[in-house]
């Protein structure tokens, strides 16, 4: 999933249960297989490896003496999902060489132009990505990119094409991510940082959502951080006399119209 | 505008028809007509030239000679016909020519006395020749209270037609039965209405001062014999006369045809029109030739001309062509004897009306002046001057208007009010640099109340003035406070917000629901439709939505700030943010660069009908959270996309919840998919159908944020027929609105899910529970206790079909009712802690195995002692406690009637046996004891035989029979109706019941032996006892023998 080709069946909520399983005793691979696929019901075709691959490139589980599963982290870490997904966001960069990075930052780049499609795996969206990213994408890595995508919080996926095999559209926004990297990055409550400070801070967690070259956030960054400025969460700032700026995504409807200076974080 | 000079002369301003109007307030309100096409023989072809109306009345009206002319004003209703031939008339009048007399006959007198009435009235005519008799014709009272003469008109074209005996349109059967069909009642209420042909023609009979749209034909037409289904019906309820229903019949089967008798009755009818109206109007055709005669006779003694201008010739139906005629006799060639004066008339006609008579005028008239379609108002300036100059006429004392009439009415001298109220308001320059205010209006309140108030066949100067410059004026006099809140009739062409989203700054600023509506509407309507605040570096005035700010403390309006954009910051957002919205970027830069609204030439434009549909459902939201009702589900234009939205967010949720990772099992999830078939969410103060959702959301601004998000999906972002996408201007933020209510509000959807009131939704325990008796009661199960069916046990796949058995009836009636639920049962389970990708259900196994093992765990620990008192809401869910509560129901008193089988057959079996430490050893000797009882009983030629097949099946089971045995004697002594359960799971019964059976068959053997011995013994004492001693002494000792090995076995009662 997070090497080379995206897998659909390794789906952040299976890697999270296999995670828990390990957790409670390491196992032998075929112990831990029989019990969360057992091999009398459902189809013939296994998700496990899929899914141990997954977790172990995300480095949450390992494999010990080649068969033996093991937790490789924390035990806290997985307690719930959101503290799973606080882990990974940690350890984003453990990713970035994967195609699933890479085709986040080129969603993401896409802005607006993202609403012109209805479905994650739109041809001309695939097709697009390929073009994005330089590496080929497929349907298939799409259709499993929106899984872990949305459990990461890049976005909402919404169902617009109605059709029974059809996907859905990843609309971005990047808030739940961002609350994640507020929790893990290294910052101080109540202490108002000067924004460029604040992007240095999280700018390891935040390289996959948009490669910052110049100060403007893109859509799905900027309605994030205004959502959680609207969640009280934190507070944007626009000092008109800052040297310090960087841009939102323009929106004159919100508070926050384009322009901020400082943020504070608010737990 | 100078209210305290306007609140008097509003009216006589405004009402140009009524007959006190003044000529100078006329001049001064005139705006030009530039488009009038000429034609000389042909109305309807290529014009011969375009002049405008000054050009019109050098060249034609103003000298015309000694030239007979008849010149036809043509022109469809409402463009401005009338209002060019008064102008004629008040410009020659101002021109004062010496020996011109200038008659205009005026559309506000128009009916035919009144029209004679204007003729009489010359000074120049006052000497005429029987003047006395005209004027006693044309001044005595109606012939009939106008009240009483809409029955009257119909009246007499039902006489018309009874006298008729020559007309050959209609035959005389179709003749006798259009007067059954008019003299029935509610065919005379259908014609007598509004709109229908008697409502036309009385309109042009009666003196009323109505002013309604005067262009109508007073004419049958073949709508007014267009009869449906139901109005045929209607008559043969109310007990219609037979003819009558033949008619509606004949009509209606037309209507669906060819229209053939339809257009004969149509014609049929028109022959009357004139007869009937003269009749009404107490006149004949006769009379107005004869007046008219004998006033051009009287002029042409007085070396006098005469220039008579008809504003509309509709005035005269009844003797219209007596008019014509009369307008037709020239006094040159022929006719010079006659001593006739010349004549030059102007007519005005609607191109319809005119085609009545074309054939035989067309010829005679001398040009035709066209006016186009929508020549008035063609251009929004002349609508701004227009109404410009009434608001400034009303706002001059009439001297200063008549004294610059009286100085020629010079435009230089135009006089212009000083301001009182609106200073600072919006005007429209005159070529000449005066500025005529346009207070309370705008340029854009005036465009775009042209096309939200006006249709468009109502888009003529009457219509106007008072529907737009008299209700507005009226509002803001009466009702400053609630202005502007008079009626639009088009809400739906009021400007919708600009971007889009800039109503919520409205709505988040103004709490009050009756400020907010109207503030939206001054800046929609009055301003460009968006909440911009900007300064005019120059003037320092700053404007709200195009509007000076001083603008809306002259209406009271809500004091707001709006989005404050400056010069310099507009460039620096637009250089910031150049590559992330040029679209956005654009919008604001032309919002904001100009102060003033602009002049919207191409406001007969209508919005879009995605834009159309937009504005509605907002505004129907705005009344739902004023308080009102929301009819979601109704298919009526106002809320179908709002039913559309609410659906669209249902799909939204679904979707965008990750509700595995929430917590939630797909499963659960689709149970309430299935029976919240409208989808979760409902919202409050909905007409109907609150009881289908799962929860209710409140009329408060985040509802409506999200539901306007929606709103804008299903209608800016239509792609067809169920096809939407976020692909339209402002979608993004209406996606965060959405996106941010998502997070907000996420946990209360994901709980309500979750939770079966305040209970944690826990239907999968009772499924477990069920699984676990189905596996006891079906034998599945062997162990000795519930708590050992182990949860693989639980899921995997050992359902089992129903096979023989030594169960009581209870045990076997219970296993039927599982068996209906057994695989649902399984299913439940597994999907429950199924982790399913990208659908609800899946034949794919990846269990939240965690989990799973807890539930199992927990059901154990409780025993499966369920709650069975709480209902479920969701029925799927309710299902499965439903198949829990069948079975827990029954649980006790299967068990009850297991173990009072086993005891019965227990108490038999010790009848033949004594179980106490019987073992497979006794067993297995007590079968060779039957074996050789069986052989002696053969070998003394007894009718019996041995059941090999039982005797070796209950050898070979001995072992398990005997452990059988003990089992059933344990269970029987148990109560706890699990523990009986599991103790009779294996169904020991069955193998105690073969060693029954075997005991049965030996003790009725037996019994059968003991007949036949005795029988035998009695034969032998019978025939000769001594002998008969003798002869059985053997076989006696065999039996004797037998007897004895019998009582070993301890099958007691027998013997």
């Amino acid at each position: 999933m997070f090497k080379e080709r995206m897998t659909t069946s390794a789906i952040p909520e299976r890697v999270f249960s296999l995670c828990r399983l390990i957790a409670s005793k390491e196992m032998e691979e075929a112990e831990a297989r029989e019990k969360i696929e057992p091999s009398d019901i459902g189809g013939k075709t296994s998700y496990f490896g899929t899914v141990r691959e997954a977790a172990k490139e995300l480095g949450l589980i390992t494999v010990k003496d080649g068969k033996k599963l093991c937790l490789a982290v924390d035990k806290k870490n997985i307690s719930n999902m959101d503290a799973m997904r606080k882990y990974i966001v940690k350890h984003i960069q453990n990713i970035h060489e994967s195609l699933f990075y890479a085709v986040t930052q080129a969603y993401l780049g896409l802005q607006e132009e993202i609403y012109k499609y209805v479905s994650v795996s739109d041809k001309e969206l695939v097709a697009l990505m390929s073009q994005k990213t330089g590496l080929a994408v497929y349907e298939d890595d799409m259709r499993a990119w929106r899984f872990w995508s949305s459990y990461l919080g890049f976005g909402h996926l919404h169902k617009i094409n109605k059709a029974a095999n059809a996907v859905e559209l990843l609309v971005p926004n990047v808030m739940v991510y961002l609350d994640s990297v507020i929790a893990v990055a290294d910052l101080e409550i109540d202490k108002k940082y000067e924004i460029s400070q604040f992007m240095d801070l999280i700018s390891k967690y935040t390289d996959i959502i948009q490669n910052t070259e110049n100060n403007d956030l893109n859509l799905a960054f900027s309605y994030g951080l205004r959502g959680l400025h609207d969640s009280e969460k934190i507070v944007l700032e626009h000092h008109m006399d800052s040297k310090d700026m960087w841009y939102l995504y323009k929106d004159e409807m919100h508070e926050i119209p384009n322009a901020i200076s400082h943020i504070t974080i608010r737990r | 505008m100078n209210i305290a000079i306007a609140k008097n002369r509003m009216n006589s301003v405004v009402n140009m028809d009524i007959i006190t109007s003044s000529e100078a307030d006329f001049l001064a309100t005139h705006v030009a007509l530039e488009t009038i096409r000429i034609h000389s023989d042909r109305y309807d072809g290529k014009p011969e030239a375009i002049l405008n109306e000054e050009q019109v009345y050098d060249r034609y009206i103003s000298h015309p000679g000694n030239n007979h002319q008849f010149l036809l004003v043509m022109g469809e209703p409402g463009t401005g016909k009338s209002h060019l031939i008064r102008w004629f008339a008040a410009k020659f009048r101002q021109d004062a020519l010496g020996n011109e007399v200038i008659l205009f006959i005026r559309r506000n007198d128009n009916t035919l006395k009144g029209t004679l009435r204007q003729l009489l009235d010359l000074p120049e005519v006052e000497n005429i020749p029987n003047k006395e008799v005209y004027d006693r014709l044309v001044n005595a009272a109606a012939t009939i209270d106008n009240r009483k003469l809409r029955f009257k008109i119909y009246q007499e074209f039902i006489t018309e037609i009874e006298s008729d005996d020559e007309n050959e349109i209609l035959s005389n059967t179709e003749k006798r039965r259009l007067i059954a069909f008019l003299s029935d009642e509610n065919v005379k209420s259908r014609l007598m209405s509004e709109g229908f042909v008697i409502d036309r023609i009385y309109k042009k009979v009666s003196e009323s001062e109505d002013i309604s749209d005067r262009d109508v034909v007073p004419r049958f037409e073949k709508a007014d014999f267009t009869v449906d289904i139901d109005f045929g019906d209607k008559l043969i309820a109310q007990g219609a006369s037979k003819n009558a229903r033949k008619m509606a019949d004949a009509l209606l089967a037309d209507n669906e045809n060819d229209y053939e008798l339809t257009e004969r009755v149509v014609d049929y009818m028109n022959t009357y029109v004139d007869a009937v109206i003269q009749q009404c109007a107490g006149l004949k055709p006769g009379d107005l030739e004869e007046v008219f005669f004998e006033i051009r006779k009287e002029l042409k003694r007085q070396e006098k001309n005469l220039t008579i201008l008809i504003e509309d010739i509709t005035s005269f139906t009844g003797v219209n062509l007596a008019l014509l005629n009369s307008l037709n006799a020239r006094h040159d060639g022929m006719n010079e004897e006659e001593g006739l004066c010349r004549i030059s008339s102007v007519v005005g006609t609607t191109t319809a009306y005119f085609n009545d008579f074309r054939e035989n005028y067309q010829h005679r008239v001398t040009k035709f002046l066209e006016i186009p379609n929508n020549a008035f108002g063609e251009k929004a300036e002349n609508l701004y001057e227009f109404i410009g100059k009434y608001l400034n006429v009303m706002s001059l004392n009439a001297d200063v208007v008549e004294n610059w009439a009286r100085n020629g009415a010079l435009d230089e001298d135009y006089p212009i009010h000083e301001c009182v109220e609106g200073k600072y308001w919006d005007y429209y320059e005159l070529n000449d640099g005066k500025r005529l205010n346009l207070f309370p209006f705008s340029q854009n309140a005036i465009t775009n109340l042209y096309v939200c108030i006006l249709e468009e066949a109502h888009r003529t100067p009457r219509f106007l003035l008072r529907d737009i410059v008299e209700r507005v004026l009226k509002d803001y006099i009466y009702n400053r406070d609630g202005f502007p809140g008079f009626q639009i009739e088009r809400p739906d062409h009021i400007p919708g917000w600009n971007p889009v989203e800039h109503r919520n700054h409205i709505n988040r600023n103004v709490m009050e629901p009756d400020e907010s509506r109207r503030l939206q509407n001054f800046i929609r309507i009055w301003g460009n439709a968006n909440v911009y605040e900007t300064v005019d570096t120059e003037t320092n005035e700053t404007y709200l939505g195009g509007i000076n700010k001083k603008c809306y403390r002259d209406f009271n309006l809500p004091p707001i700030s709006g989005l404050k954009i400056s010069t310099n910051e507009i460039e620096d957002v637009k250089k910031n943010s150049e590559n992330h919205d040029k679209e956005g970027e654009s919008s604001k830069t032309a919002n904001t660069s100009q102060q003033k609204p602009s002049i919207n030439d191409s406001y007969t434009e209508i919005p879009n009908q995605a834009q159309i549909d937009y504005q509605l459902g907002l505004d129907t939201l705005d009344v739902w959270i004023a308080g009102g009702y929301l009819n979601v589900g109704a298919t009526t234009k106002d809320v179908i996309n709002i039913t559309r939205a609410r659906d669209e967010i249902n799909v939204f949720l679904f979707s965008a919840i990750n509700w595995q990772q929430e917590g939630v099992s797909l499963d659960n999830v689709n149970k309430n998919r299935l029976l919240y078939k409208k989808g979760l969410v409902g919202f409050d103060r909905q007409k109907r159908g609150l009881d289908q959702f799962l929860i209710i959301l409140p009329a408060d601004n985040n509802t409506q944020s999200l539901l306007e998000a929606f709103l804008a999906y299903v209608t800016l972002g239509r792609k067809g027929d169920n096809r939407y996408s976020w692909d339209f201007p402002g979608a993004m933020r209406h996606l965060y609105n959405v996106q941010l209510w998502l997070e907000k509000n996420k946990k209360k959807i994901v709980d309500a899910v979750n939770h079966n009131g305040e209970d944690e939704v826990d239907y999968y325990e009772y499924a477990i529970a069920s699984e676990i008796i189905r596996q006891i009661l079906f034998g599945v199960y062997e162990g000795k206790t519930y708590e050992g069916i182990s949860p693989k046990a639980v899921i995997a796949p050992n359902l089992m079909k129903k096979s023989d058995n030594s169960h009581s009836f209870k045990w076997n009636n219970l296993m039927d009712i599982m068996l209906k639920n057994d695989k649902k049962i399984k299913d439940t389970i597994i999907q429950y802690f199924n982790i399913i990708q990208g659908g609800w259900k899946s034949p794919m196994v990846f269990l939240r195995y965690n989990e799973y093992i807890a539930a199992v765990k927990d059901v154990k620990k409780k025993k499966l002692s369920l709650e069975l008192d709480k209902t479920d809401t969701v029925g799927e869910r309710q299902e499965i406690k439903d198949i829990w509560g069948k079975i827990a129901v029954r649980i006790e008193e299967v068990a009850e009637s297991e173990r009072q089988k086993a005891s019965e057959k227990l108490k038999e079996l010790k009848t033949y046996v004594d179980i106490d430490d019987f073992d497979e050893e006794e067993l297995i000797d007590l079968l060779e004891k039957i074996r050789a009882f069986y052989s002696s009983a053969e070998a003394a030629h007894f009718n019996i035989q041995a059941d090999s097949g039982l005797i070796n099946d209950v050898k070979k089971n001995a072992k398990g029979i005997c452990y059988a045995i003990e089992e059933v004697d344990k269970a029987i002594e148990v109560t706890e109706p699990l523990s009986v359960l599991l103790k009779f799971s294996s169904d020991p019964l069955a193998k105690m019941d073969k060693l029954l059976a075997l005991c049965l068959k030996l003790a009725k053997d037996i019994k059968y032996i003991n007949n036949d011995v005795a029988k035998r013994y009695e034969k032998t004492n019978v025939v000769d006892e001594g002998h008969e001693k003798a002869k059985y002494v053997n076989e006696r000792q065999q039996i004797m023998s037998a007897k004895d090995t019998v009582i070993e076995w301890e099958v007691k009662e027998c013997f």
